[in-house]
């Protein structure tokens, strides 16, 4: 392949974010060629500059950027990217397509995906009006879609995210691009979503696609050929199967390691659970009149359990959570903690209980008040619940903080100073500073890096045993709840199609959803497993 | 330099200069603003009539510094009386989102956002009659609505903001949420628009003196001596153009304020770029 001439490629680029007086280099002479018909995926960790090099190649920067040297050369087009290029019009979607990260923004919501094709198609002159439906029909069968009168038909709040990112991927095809760029199109999907992104670009036979993404196991599924980019710097690059199967640099081996590991991460198991202390009776609950979120809804939690919610997104794991913590009214039904029902105590009641169950979210930065020092973020719920005197409290504070390895010359940063990784590590030590009972788990690590994802989990096992936790851990991916939840329920359409003891006994259900859910995370890591071998 | 520096700059230079020029106005002039001297009327600019005599041979300059002192007070009071007034409205009816408070507060903003400011602080100053009490009370009725409008949209996007959902997991009480949580968020963004409408308040409060609705002769206002100043536009053009230049002055210090503030303050941009 390398004979071929490059389709595109970046020369010489160096690039730097301007903040005031403070300059933060990004690349420096980078050099990257891509070439035609293969599928790239550009893999690093969040900071690494790979959302740059998309906008680089699309003329996206933001007006911090500034660029001291770099050439892009698109075939027979030479930009000289240091000098202001007013062009771009006539490259962007023409040339080189992307799509985003959250296809719901990306679609228009107040017109069809009809007219998506209608004024794009039009725009590029590509058909005359009257072919757009035929033309943007074959498109849509093109990538399997099963019934592309009624897609084209519909709103994009009407589809699901996946649907709505290969809606997005079949814009971009019907321009025929020479190349497509696809800015992490998977990370704000769950993973049957994901797997059917992936699946649409990897059928797109004969078309370049750039992709970037934090996931190894995306990047498993599509690349023809994988680069690792640290510090806006090629750590390594190669075809899938050297990069998979014999990492050379030490940061790819922490890569893949760290992936490995998240499913092996192993909790002795106490088969001797405690009394019931949770238990949810028949809890309904409906938005509106008519979309029921939740359904006939059963379970108990034992004491020192760790229970794994399952389920895509939409099922209503979340809302289950926001129902037992009383942050929703509720329709119909009990959830019973201990001997007292949650949904019949007034609101002083309700909150006198709130230091018993205790919640870490998945918005690690965002659940955090921005402009308070992290010290006195940790005593939020002491001061809340008057809890102590404030030297005790920030005694205590200071003490979970180091418990979760918060360095103690942080103390005084405000959360936007920190990463996402300490970020959460604040978000559990605030959580758990009340001591809880109950510590409900609301996809803690999905918005991590990877290694950064084994690390808090590591961190989460090591503080149940230790604080003696009951916890409700909430996920769509099933490698994470396998070997570290007792009882795994697996919800749909809100309620619990399957609650069982033992994981593996999910691997083999009889119910196709569950196989579908459990096949789509096993299949990414069985295809990471086989190229390793 | 950051964004918006300049425009503070200017914008808190012209105000303060006007601020300190009206308080320590006995200081500047030692003519009586109110004093009558029928043989000095209409006197042109001069050195001892710095901005020459009115129709009553009163000093124009003195005029305008004791005027603003009236003015610029009870612009002040007015501002910080509807800006609290809309903003617990504001918030509370974010807090009730959909209930009855709710729609009430909303339906009764819609309602005063529709009714037009001039005709209706007149027929209420019918009702209550003319004074400076009377205007403020005006002024306050029609002014809250905007606020609240402001501070319950900017509250109830915060609702479902996670820090705030956190903090209601933590067990945080509604007074806590507010005080702890909401206010010190929504308050830059409230104070920056509050700033911004100073300058309408004025503006309308001089409207209404103009329109012989606030303030009594003869005390001076910078509102009623534009309208005494109308009458006299051609004979002594110096009454109606100095307190136009300070009320000008003022809106603009107040308004390059402002914008320069939410130029400025944006919590969010700490925020690094991945």
């Amino acid at each position: 392949m390398k004979e071929m001439n490059p389709i595109i490629s970046i020369k010489d680029l160096s690039l730097a974010y301007k903040k005031e007086k403070e300059i933060t280099q990004i690349f420096e002479d980078f050099h990257l060629d891509i070439y035609p018909g293969e599928k790239i995926v550009l893999l690093g960790e969040s900071g690494s500059g790979k959302s740059t090099l998309a906008r680089v190649l699309t003329g996206l920067l933001p007006p911090s950027a500034r660029i001291s040297s770099g050439d892009l050369v698109l075939q027979d087009i030479h930009l000289d990217l240091n000098k202001k290029f007013m062009h771009w019009n006539k490259i962007r979607g023409k040339r080189i397509s992307m799509i985003f990260q959250d296809a719901m923004e990306a679609l228009n919501p107040v017109i069809t995906v009809y007219d998506h094709f209608k004024d794009l198609l039009l725009h590029h002159k590509i058909v005359p009006e009257k072919e757009v439906r035929s033309f943007a029909k074959k498109i849509l069968k093109q990538l399997r879609f099963e019934d592309p009168e009624h897609i084209l038909e519909s709103y994009s709040f009407e589809l699901s995210g996946g649907m709505c990112q290969r809606i997005c991927i079949a814009l971009c095809v019907s321009l025929e691009p020479e190349i497509i760029i696809a800015d992490e199109p998977t990370s704000a999907l769950d993973i049957i979503n994901q797997m059917e992104v992936l699946k649409a670009l990897k059928s797109l036979e004969g078309q370049t696609v750039f992709m970037i993404t934090h996931d190894i196991s995306s990047a498993s599924m599509l690349a023809d050929r994988i680069i690792i980019l640290q510090k806006g710097v090629i750590c390594e690059s190669g075809s899938r199967r050297e990069i998979i199967g014999h990492p050379q640099d030490p940061y790819t081996r922490k890569l893949i390691d760290a992936y490995a590991a998240v499913e092996n991460i192993q909790r002795r198991k106490n088969p001797e659970h405690g009394e019931v202390i949770l238990q949810v009776k028949d809890l309904q609950k409906t938005y509106g009149r008519h979309k029921k979120v939740l359904d006939n809804l059963y379970f108990s939690l034992r004491k020192g359990e760790v229970f794994g919610i399952l389920g895509e997104s939409g099922c209503g794991k979340s809302t289950l959570s926001r129902c037992i913590l009383g942050l929703e009214p509720v329709g119909h039904g009990e959830i019973m903690y201990r001997d007292a029902n949650l949904l019949n105590l007034n609101t002083k009641a309700r909150r006198q209980l709130s230091p018993q169950i205790q919640m870490v979210f998945q918005e690690a930065r965002g659940c955090l008040h921005p402009n308070y020092p992290i010290l006195k973020i940790v005593q939020e719920p002491l001061v809340y619940n008057k809890l102590y005197d404030p030297s005790t409290r920030e005694q205590m504070a200071k003490e979970m903080l180091e418990r979760v390895g918060i360095a103690e010359e942080l103390y005084e940063r405000r959360p936007p100073q920190l990463s996402t990784g300490q970020c959460q590590r604040v978000g559990i030590a605030r959580a758990l500073i009340t001591k809880p009972e109950i510590l409900i788990c609301d996809e803690p690590i999905s918005a991590l890096d990877v290694p950064l994802q084994l690390q808090i989990l590591d961190l989460l096992m090591q503080l149940k045993k230790e604080f003696d936790l009951t916890v409700i851990l909430i996920s769509h991916d099933f490698r994470v709840l396998k070997n570290i939840s007792d009882t795994i329920g697996v919800m749909y359409e809100g309620r619990f199609v399957e609650i069982t003891t033992n994981p593996s006994e999910l691997i083999n259900s009889q119910n196709p959803y569950v196989q579908k859910l459990v096949q789509a995370s096993h299949n990414a890591f069985a295809e990471l497993q086989k190229n390793a071998q | 330099m950051k964004k918006g520096t300049l425009s503070i700059g200017i914008g808190s230079f012209l105000l303060v200069v006007i601020l300190l020029m009206v308080l320590s106005a006995p200081l500047l002039t030692a003519h009586d603003p109110i004093h009558v001297e029928s043989r000095l009327r209409f006197l042109p600019m001069s050195g001892s009539n710095l901005m020459g005599t009115d129709n009553f041979g009163r000093d124009i300059f003195s005029r305008v510094l004791y005027g603003g002192r009236i003015t610029l007070s009870l612009s002040f009071l007015a501002m910080v009386v509807t800006g609290m007034l809309g903003m617990i409205v504001g918030i509370l009816s974010a807090l009730y989102h959909g209930k009855a408070f709710d729609v009430l507060c909303m339906r009764t903003v819609d309602v005063l956002l529709a009714m037009p400011f001039l005709v209706v602080a007149m027929a209420i100053t019918t009702f209550l009659g003319r004074g400076l009490d009377k205007l403020l009370i005006v002024v306050v009725l029609m002014g809250w609505a905007s606020f609240a409008r402001l501070a319950r949209s900017l509250t109830l996007a915060l609702k479902s903001n996670p820090s705030l959902v956190a903090a209601r997991v933590l067990g945080a009480s509604t007074t806590t949420l507010v005080l702890r949580e909401i206010l010190p968020r929504i308050l830059f963004p409230m104070v920056i628009n509050i700033t911004l409408e100073l300058s309408g308040i004025i503006l309308s409060l001089s409207t209404l003196s103009f329109f012989g609705m606030g303030n009594k002769p003869p005390n001076p206002e910078w509102g009623s001596m534009l309208s005494d100043g109308r009458l006299y536009m051609t004979q002594a053009p110096n009454m109606l153009i100095w307190p136009c230049v300070f009320i000008f002055l003022t809106v603009l210090g107040l308004n390059l304020l402002g914008e320069g503030l939410r130029d400025y303050a944006n919590p969010f941009e700490m925020i690094p770029l991945e």
